[in-house]
């Protein structure tokens, strides 16, 4: 009787385990050095940027780097997690203006809250812009380095 | 010890001419121009290395690119992911997978000054247009190597400077080496390059 009870309980726990959804897993890099890597695509009315988009933590802070895949910086920025802002240090000229930044930031913020929930997509209703991060695979990364300079 | 700060002082000096040789600007532009002239097409992999400064970090993509005179260039990366840019004449296709979108770079400042850079640096025209840059020219025992200074607002804006190294024998660019203001660093190298083969047009098409 007693062994029963032990199955039926062990059972129910396992169950319980499974059935229970997980939490879904944030795609911001979690530990101090750690890195995550994504395809980014930011679309707006007027056309599109895309290209590749690179963050690292460092404790609170979590930087970031955007660029097209020519390799030139769309932006630079960090995002302190503790304070929940976002601090842009560089954008690319033609998008350096006061109104631009300002978008940026907040959408930035409300995409990295999304990214925290396991999501790699924000939308932005008010000016339709959508901003899209697909996490790229160790398959897709694994070039050799005897390739890099 | 003076025969010391002597032989020194020698060694520095063959060193320094070794890396670094005085060269003939105007015969080296000559012979890269004649080299850009004969070259009807281009073909090669290309290894690219972003550098990142704030984040102490590289990003490396491959592909494959295609040239043919005049005005097309195929730009295709492979890895991390597959992304398309196709210049022909004043149009650019880019093709990334999900999107297809066709762009005059007439009407787009940023694309045609990104098509510039990336058509006349692999090809090498980027030394003559000196309202463009200002060029400088060094060489070692295999390269050229000019260091471009974007003189035009629009280009200082991007990049700081454009480093190109070529290949003595063929007067080919073999490296590009783009640093922007932000103190981040493109190099794209360029491996298994073939001229004048026959390339088939569709590769360069728009539609």
């Amino acid at each position: 009787m007693r062994f029963l009870r032990t199955c039926l309980i062990s059972v129910s726990l396992l169950l319980n385990a499974l059935l229970t959804p997980a939490d879904a897993q944030s795609l911001l890099p979690q530990s101090v050095g750690e890195k995550a890597r994504f395809t980014a695509v930011i679309e707006m009315p007027k056309g599109y940027m895309s290209g590749i988009c690179v963050l690292l933590c460092d404790g609170d802070l979590i930087k970031g780097s955007m660029f097209n895949d020519f390799g030139i910086t769309f932006m630079d920025f960090t995002f302190n997690q503790r304070k929940d802002k976002v601090k842009l240090l560089s954008v690319q000229k033609m998008m350096d203006k006061w109104y631009i930044r300002k978008i940026l930031r907040r959408d930035l913020r409300l995409l990295f809250h999304a990214m925290r929930e396991g999501k790699g997509e924000y939308r932005d209703e008010k000016y339709k812009m959508l901003f899209r991060f697909t996490q790229l695979t160790e398959d897709e990364l694994n070039i050799k380095d005897d390739d890099a300079s | 010890m003076r025969y010391l700060f002597f032989v020194l002082c020698l060694a520095f000096a063959a060193f320094g001419s070794a890396t670094a040789q005085q060269v003939d600007k105007a015969a080296v532009k000559a012979r890269i121009n004649r080299a850009a002239m004969e070259m009807k097409s281009m073909e090669c992999d290309f290894v690219q290395t972003k550098h990142l400064k704030l984040l102490s970090d590289k990003m490396v993509s491959k592909g494959r690119m295609y040239y043919q005179q005049k005005n097309r260039l195929r730009w295709e990366y492979t890895a991390p992911h597959k992304y398309v840019f196709i210049l022909n004449d004043t149009k650019v296709r880019i093709h990334n997978g999900e999107r297809n979108d066709v762009i005059d770079t007439n009407q787009n400042k940023v694309f045609k000054e990104i098509a510039r850079v990336m058509m006349n640096s692999v090809v090498g025209k980027c030394l003559n247009d000196e309202r463009e840059y200002k060029v400088e020219i060094n060489a070692n025992t295999s390269e050229w190597i000019a260091a471009l200074t974007p003189l035009r607002k629009n280009m200082k804006q991007m990049f700081t400077s454009i480093v190109l190294h070529f290949d003595r024998q063929r007067a080919l660019v073999t490296k590009v080496e783009l640093t922007e203001k932000n103190n981040d660093r493109t190099i794209i190298e360029l491996k298994n390059v073939k001229t004048n083969h026959a390339i088939s047009p569709n590769l360069f098409d728009i539609r």
